[in-house]
């Protein structure tokens, strides 16, 4: 017999064979923990989060922060409710840092970089390297250059110590942002060089010059939360705000008036103010006359030439501030980011001063900190660098490469230091040019502490072991580690950075007066976040030698603002964090690019179209972006984002973008999970000067001469709404400058009431539209409201009818919400948290451009021209699902794959969802959002996903749904403990995050709980196109306007 | 008609099914060319999601429901003209109606696996049609889209098989005439058919029969098709007039679609000249002409109800539906739909085959864009004014719409090759028995 293999013997080995090959190349995904300890703590249970109380470090506010972490991952970043500056919210930039914990930027581990060609290094190795250098540098002393992030803790006083240790040196902590300009002032006004607390929250008139306090200046959160104390509508009452400014911008949008000057003109309009309240003021005689001889040359009618702003407006502001009770002036931002950006500080310092708002509006004593250098010392040391005064660079997650102006030179004087070395946590433009790279670890990975504010021990803790795959070193034990490494004894004490934080801690004990043992004390501040306490305000004294300084002229010509934002800042820290990228700029809605406003009467002189791709150059440089045209920028100013032009790391999905729709785009498997870095937008910076105020050193961000030339194509401009569309109610349509109309076409989705409508001059506020309570039909119904059975009966009656007694809807609960239009400032923060919550996915520019975007809540932005006074006011409406009672989608869909839960959501099961997209077609808010392709996480972002929420697969229909993973987890903990939710208990991730306190959530069958309230008690609530009764849940309310204007 | 006769009749049909030549072959290759191309589409579209089809938020339907709506109208002319006409005794229906019916089967046939191709994952759809099952799963006779599953599945299921019916009696001629193979395999579909009196009387009951049933269905499916939008909450698909507007614009493009493919076939067997006649196009035409009054009607009242409503969505979105961005679509719909037509009037026109075949293609254009505009602009501009959007075409849902056309003409090429494409049988009982004539 024929030995030897036959061919069905072949056949059945190939066969066997091919198949094993075939499974075995499928599993491509490294084998992962799902529970990342060897050993779990034994109160460890998997499925239910920890939360850990740590302190934010995005910015120099520092905001407490509670991170969630599940199986020992960080998962949400929410606000500590014990911190004073966060009061339990965080803002946007907050949110995101998640994705700086997970960046696909991150540095996985010590290397070396020569001539562009990187090699991993070990940590011991890595150390030894730096050591040997540092020894170099002591012996020669102060050789050393450290840029780092601006501190305020125990880990400065380490980094200082440290230094010491090392022979000496500078050290910077670097930040972009003007805020020496306040203290300046302030040193030179009030004899104190501080940044005072802004106590919004006691004014009820609020002037405003330019200070971006919604959005980034300061301590942001903290202001919001003051402005919405005093401005939002409350029991009658409401502040005014009013905003002094070339450029609107998010918080000028918020503003009850917005005045639009000149740049540079704010310094002598608050001292046309001052000098009008002069002669009513209470002031000692003395004091009054030199004062009314610095204010002689700033009569009203003197600045008003200057100026431009009519005199009858800087008499109404003048006015107001001294007679609405207590006022504040503010001036900050983008007005003092200019070379007078102290003598404006001092201008209003004057002018808070005649208002007798210093100790009552403006409080000495709370000394906030921010830990940065001034940009006069950066550029000293960037001299220095110049020089070869240092030999050894040390750059610790900052960016000056990136976020100085290209005119300070600051690569190329790094690139003369004979060795640098990075510890930044993210690759960089900086870290790109070191010679060595030792990444530390995150900060919510690692040991700190900060001190903000007088009163404020903020403690900062690991919340979660270093993210797998990731080897880094808390900055902290490097600092010992590096000493040891040099054979420096400084630190020998310590086996590691927390043992000294700790001890450190004792003095804080100590200083705060705490008398319990110090292990408790320790444990409480763990707990809790660290130690909080008020500040006791002090008094200052007038020091008229401050009148000296008079503020600038208003600029001439076309001048450009780098302006931030609640999404960016110049740091440029989150400019490479997809979330931020994905989620509009509140204003111009514009996602994955840069562009440059311009008032569209100037944008016709200069023969530009909203658009139009144009040519921005100033002495420095020259961009190319996209002309967004609007109102809300002073006809001689343009206005660009900071802290964009940065590059991406994305998930690779290709685009047929600007290609034949006929061929064929095709993406492989493998190039699906590839990660690719591009830089999105441009950097303001190329345009920059580098230039500081004199008096402060502060960076000039806003008084760059540019011009603006069309470049005679189209902008490749992406936003997601949908209002530059034709549409026969076209109320501001402007065709010469190509803007579309951008109003809500008569459509309510924002309604207002006035003042006077709310105090009850006129019934209740109610403007226009159809009103189902005036109608003249009778129904059959007990209630008579409405043709209609409640939705819970129906759901009985259709029960009864299958034979089922036992169904009962909205029994205990039924979750509702409302959002208070007349808090919400359009931030954002909510998108973000969202993002974060629910596992969202990121789609990039060219599938937002085609309306993939899958965000569930989205910030709706109006520009509605008031009819009465033509001026264009700016309406936000965060829209999210309603859960609606007698929804759209419900019927629908042919699986029953949406369905009304019977404590009121309309939920997704996305498992049943064929994907008709039948729901999302019939919802009439246009909520649902469906999954075009399987979406990527790019590594180690997926690691951030939320188990509790499923991600979903290519082809089913998602929505907002209050959050029902938080939803299902506390009614799971109240079910265990035998009790139904407690009333606040339970929060939605964006009302989590509103540092406006604008949504409310709760569920409206208990008559106590806030919501109901609301609801119940509320002139102001409404329902969004409420005639198509689809019975949302979410009420909105109105919000509220001081004149009495129809919009 | 004096020419034809009994045995001509038999000749020019079966002719048809002589084994095809080059042109055949080589016209065949390309719809196949054009089919895989749209079933790479799809299979890439299956692997990857809907990416590359230009549906996005807040236009949930797109080029997809626009084909089906389109295939689903093409499909109405066969049932209408064998059917309805049948019991209405048009003359003019004998000649076309095998090939119309043959086209209703096969539009249907490409229509059904629309809504497969649009859904997210297609994989899952047979959840759309209630089977018990284990996990008590059930679906949602709320829903009109399941209402759609019904009438699409049982307009086709009669639609097929009163197609096979009307075929007993020309298979059996078929069988007669051949030979081997062949001839077993048409005596299968004749079903013992041998032309008695018996059978004969059976058959024409049975034939009346079905095209009673199938007349209702013909108003019925797209009525069903229509509320699917009509059910909606939207502004543009929200109104009762749907129902007949669909109908007659199903009908409207079905008998323009009988034209396109009956001139060609005209042409491709000259035989078919003497027998498909000009009148015979002419009383297809004078379709036309009245349902594109009924079309134009409907356009207009749409317009003047969502002035005389004084809803501003409804006025918005018929302001922006003329005015807006997509308004391209819907003056070339105009055209191709209302105006392209209007040369009917004139015999001449009528009677003028060029002509004919060139209006016909006109309106198969404009009902598409009928259907796209009806799809598409109702969604792009409805109640929230941020969540506007507008339409972008991507190549997979270009190529799935070509290989769609591919997948029809490949059954439709070969049908003319398998099946007598005339009713030998009722073009005889057109004629004059064959008497013996006196010299």
């Amino acid at each position: 017999m024929f030995k030897g293999i036959n061919r069905r013997d072949f056949f059945k080995v190939a066969a066997v064979s091919g198949a094993t090959a075939a499974v075995a190349s499928c599993g491509t995904d490294p084998v992962e923990e799902l529970v990342p300890m060897l050993v779990p703590p034994s109160d460890y249970v998997p499925g239910v989060s920890i939360h850990f109380a740590t302190t934010c470090q995005e910015c120099s506010s520092n905001c407490g922060m509670v991170v969630r972490t599940r199986e020992g991952r960080a998962i949400k970043v929410e606000g500590n409710p014990n911190h004073p500056l966060s009061e339990g919210r965080l803002c946007a930039v907050g949110q995101s840092t998640l994705q700086g914990l997970y960046s696909p930027s991150r540095v996985t581990g010590p290397k070396t970089i020569e001539n562009g060609s990187q090699t991993a290094i070990s940590w011991e190795k890595g150390k030894n390297i730096l050591a040997e250098k540092l020894v170099a540098a002591q012996e020669k002393g102060s050789r050393i250059l450290y840029i780092g992030t601006p501190k305020t803790g125990v880990l400065n006083q380490l980094q200082q110590d440290w230094l010491e240790a090392m022979g000496g040196g500078t050290a910077i902590g670097f930040d972009t942002a003007p805020t020496n300009s306040i203290r300046k002032a302030n040193d030179l006004t009030f004899g104190k060089a501080e940044i005072p607390h802004y106590a919004i929250e006691n004014a009820d008139y609020l002037l405003n010059f330019g200070a971006d306090f919604l959005e980034s200046w300061l301590y942001s959160l903290k202001l919001t939360r003051g402005y919405t104390k005093m401005h939002a509508f409350k029991h009658g009452q409401k502040g005014k705000f009013v905003h002094v400014s070339p450029h609107m911008s998010l918080t000028g949008s918020n503003a009850d008036e917005w005045v639009s000057c000149s740049n540079g003109a704010e310094g002598e309009i608050a001292l046309a103010v001052a000098n009008t309240l002069l002669a009513g003021s209470t002031l000692p005689k003395a004091e009054k006359d030199q004062l009314e001889s610095y204010l002689s040359g700033y009569s009203v009618s003197a600045v008003a030439n200057r100026t431009g702003v009519p005199a009858a407006k800087i008499k109404e502001l003048a006015k107001e501030f001294g007679t609405k009770g207590k006022s504040l002036a503010l001036a900050g931002g983008n007005s003092t980011a200019s070379q007078d950006g102290t003598k404006l500080q001092i201008a209003v310092n004057v002018l808070n001063y005649i208002g007798g708002n210093i100790g009552k509006t403006v409080l000495f004593g709370a000394d906030y900190q921010d830990g940065a250098n001034s940009i006069a010392e950066m550029e000293a040391a960037i001299k220095g660098m110049q020089k070869g005064q240092y030999d050894v660079v040390i750059i610790e997650n900052v960016n000056p490469a990136y976020a100085l102006p290209k005119d300070s030179k600051f690569t190329e004087a790094l690139q003369k230091v004979p060795f640098v070395v990075s510890f930044s946590t993210e690759a960089d433009e900086t870290s790109a040019l070191a010679k060595l790279h030792l990444p530390i670890s995150h900060y919510l990975e690692s040991w700190g502490d900060s001190r903000p504010r007088t009163g404020i021990y903020s403690l900062q803790q690991p919340t979660m072991a270093t993210v797998p795959g990731y080897d880094t070193v808390e900055l902290g034990d490097l600092f010992i580690q590096l000493a040891e490494a040099a054979d420096n004894d400084t630190f020998e004490d310590y086996d590691n950075f927390q043992a000294l934080l700790k001890e450190s801690w004792e003095d804080v004990q100590s200083e705060v007066e705490n008398s319990q043992a110090f292990v408790d004390f320790w444990k409480k501040a763990l707990q809790k976040g660290g130690h909080f306490s008020d500040f006791t305000t002090e008094d200052v004294a007038f020091d008229t030698a401050a009148l000296s300084h008079k503020p600038g002229k208003a600029a001439t010509g076309l001048t450009l603002i780098a302006a931030n934002s609640s999404l960016h800042s110049a740091g440029g820290k989150n400019g490479n964090r997809t979330w931020m990228l994905e989620i509009p700029h509140p204003i111009t809605q514009i996602v994955w690019d840069s562009w440059v406003e311009i008032n569209p009467d100037t944008a016709i002189k200069l023969g530009i179209r909203h658009g139009d791709l144009v040519e921005v150059s100033s002495p420095y440089g020259k961009v190319e972006v996209a002309a967004w045209l609007y109102y809300g920028i002073a006809e001689n100013t343009v206005a660009m984002p900071a802290g964009l032009g940065r590059v991406v790391p994305m998930a690779n999905y290709k685009t047929s973008h600007g290609q034949s729709a006929w061929i064929p785009v095709i993406e492989t498997a493998e190039e699906s999970r590839q990660t690719i870095h591009n830089v999105v937008g441009v950097n303001v910076m190329e345009l920059l000067p580098f230039q500081q105020d004199g008096l402060s050193g502060d960076l000039n961000f806003a008084s760059t001469q540019v011009t603006v030339k069309p470049t005679g194509r189209k902008a490749y401009l992406v936003t997601p709404d949908g209002q530059y569309r034709d549409d026969i109610e076209a109320l501001q349509a402007d065709a010469k400058a190509g803007m579309g109309d951008r109003s809500q076409k008569g459509r309510g989705f924002v309604q207002t009431a006035s003042m006077g409508a709310m105090l009850g001059l006129k019934e209740d506020g109610k403007s226009g539209g159809h009103q189902l309570r005036h109608r003249v039909y009778t129904t059959d119904l007990e209630d008579n409201t409405s043709f209609y059975e409640t939705r819970e009966k129906d759901i009985e009656d259709a029960a009864l009818m299958a034979g089922k007694t036992n169904v009962k809807y909205y029994d205990t609960y039924k979750w509702g919400m409302t959002i208070d239009l007349d808090r919400c400032t359009g931030c954002s923060a909510c998108m973000v948290a969202c993002y974060a919550e629910n596992n969202l996915p990121v789609v990039g520019k060219d599938r937002m451009g085609v309306g993939r975007e899958m965000s569930w809540l989205r910030v709706e932005r109006y520009f509605d021209k008031n009819k009465e006074t033509g001026k264009v006011e700016t309406y936000f409406t965060p829209e999210m699902c309603g859960q609606c009672e007698n929804a759209g989608c419900e019927p629908v869909c042919p699986v029953y794959a949406t369905y009304h839960t019977p404590d009121g959501i309309n939920a997704m099961v996305y498992n049943r969802c064929v994907g008709t997209r039948y729901c999302a077609n019939n919802c009439v808010y246009k909520q649902r959002r469906f999954n075009w392709r399987d979406y990527e996480f790019p590594s180690p972002l997926h690691l951030q996903l939320n188990p509790g929420a499923t991600v979903r697969e290519k082809g089913v229909m998602e929505k907002c749904n209050f959050c029902y993973t938080r939803i299902r987890e506390i009614k799971d903990i109240a079910k265990d403990e035998g009790r139904e939710v407690y009333d606040g208990e339970l929060q939605t991730a964006c009302q989590q995050t509103c540092g406006a306190d604008a949504i409310t959530f709760g569920n409206v069958k208990d008559s106590k709980s806030e919501v109901s309230q609301i609801k119940k008690s509320t002139k102001r609530g409404y329902i969004q196109l409420e005639e198509l009764a689809f019975l949302p849940a979410i009420t909105y309310l109105k919000k509220v306007k001081h004149n009495n204007h129809k919009a | 008609m004096s020419n034809i006769t009994y045995a001509s009749i038999n000749d020019d049909v079966l002719n048809s099914l002589e084994p095809p030549g080059k042109a055949w072959w080589l016209s065949l290759m390309v719809i196949l060319g054009i089919l895989g191309m749209g079933v790479f589409a799809w299979g890439y579209q299956i692997r990857h999601g809907l990416e590359w089809s230009g549906i996005s938020h807040p236009i949930g339907w797109g080029v997809y429901i626009t084909d089906f709506v389109f295939w689903v109208g093409i499909g109405h002319a066969g049932t209408l003209i064998s059917a309805v006409l049948y019991l209405v005794r048009a003359p003019f229906r004998t000649s076309i109606y095998r090939a119309s019916e043959a086209m209703t089967v096969f539009a249907v046939m490409t229509a059904g696996l629309f809504p497969i191709i649009h859904v997210g994952r297609a994989w899952n759809a047979y959840w759309l049609i209630p089977y018990p099952n284990q996990r008590q799963l059930w679906v949602n006779f709320k829903s009109p889209l399941l209402w759609d599953v019904f009438a699409v599945s049982t307009y086709m299921s009669v639609s097929i098989a009163f197609f096979l019916l009307g075929l007993i009696p020309d298979l059996a001629t078929v069988r007669d005439e051949s030979k081997g193979i062949k001839r077993f395999l048409y005596s299968l579909p004749a079903l013992g058919f041998r032309g008695t009196n018996h059978q004969w009387l059976h058959y024409m009951r049975g034939y009346l029969l079905f095209a009673a049933i199938a007349t209702p269905l013909v108003f019925s499916v797209h009525s069903i098709v229509s509320w699917d939008f009509a059910m909606s909450s939207i502004p543009g698909w929200h109104t009762t007039i749907f129902a007949p507007y669909f109908v007659a614009g199903a009908i409207f493009s079905g008998c323009a679609m009988v034209l396109t493919l009956m001139i060609p076939l005209r042409l491709a067997f000259p035989g078919f000249r003497d027998i498909i006649t000009i009148k015979d196009l002419e009383g297809m035409a004078k379709m036309i002409l009245f349902t594109t009054v009924i079309v134009g009607y409907a356009y207009s009242i749409e317009f003047f109800i969502a002035y005389y409503s004084g809803a501003k969505y409804e006025r918005a979105l018929f302001w922006y539906r003329p005015f807006g961005e997509m308004k391209n679509f819907f003056w070339l719909m105009v055209f191709c739909n209302v105006i392209a037509p209007i040369p009917l009037w004139f015999k001449k026109i009528r009677t003028n085959i060029p002509a004919l075949f060139l209006i016909s293609i006109l309106i198969n254009i404009g009902m598409w864009l009928e259907r796209f505009n009806i799809v598409v602009t109702s969604l792009a501009h409805d109640f929230d004014p941020y969540a506007w959007g507008t339409y972008t075409f991507e190549w997979v849902e270009l190529w799935i719409t070509l290989g769609s056309f591919g997948w029809f003409f490949m059954w439709f090429w070969l049908f003319v090759k398998i099946m007598p494409s005339l009713a030998v049988a009722e073009l005889k009982e057109a004629l004059n028995p064959p008497m013996r004539r006196a010299k």
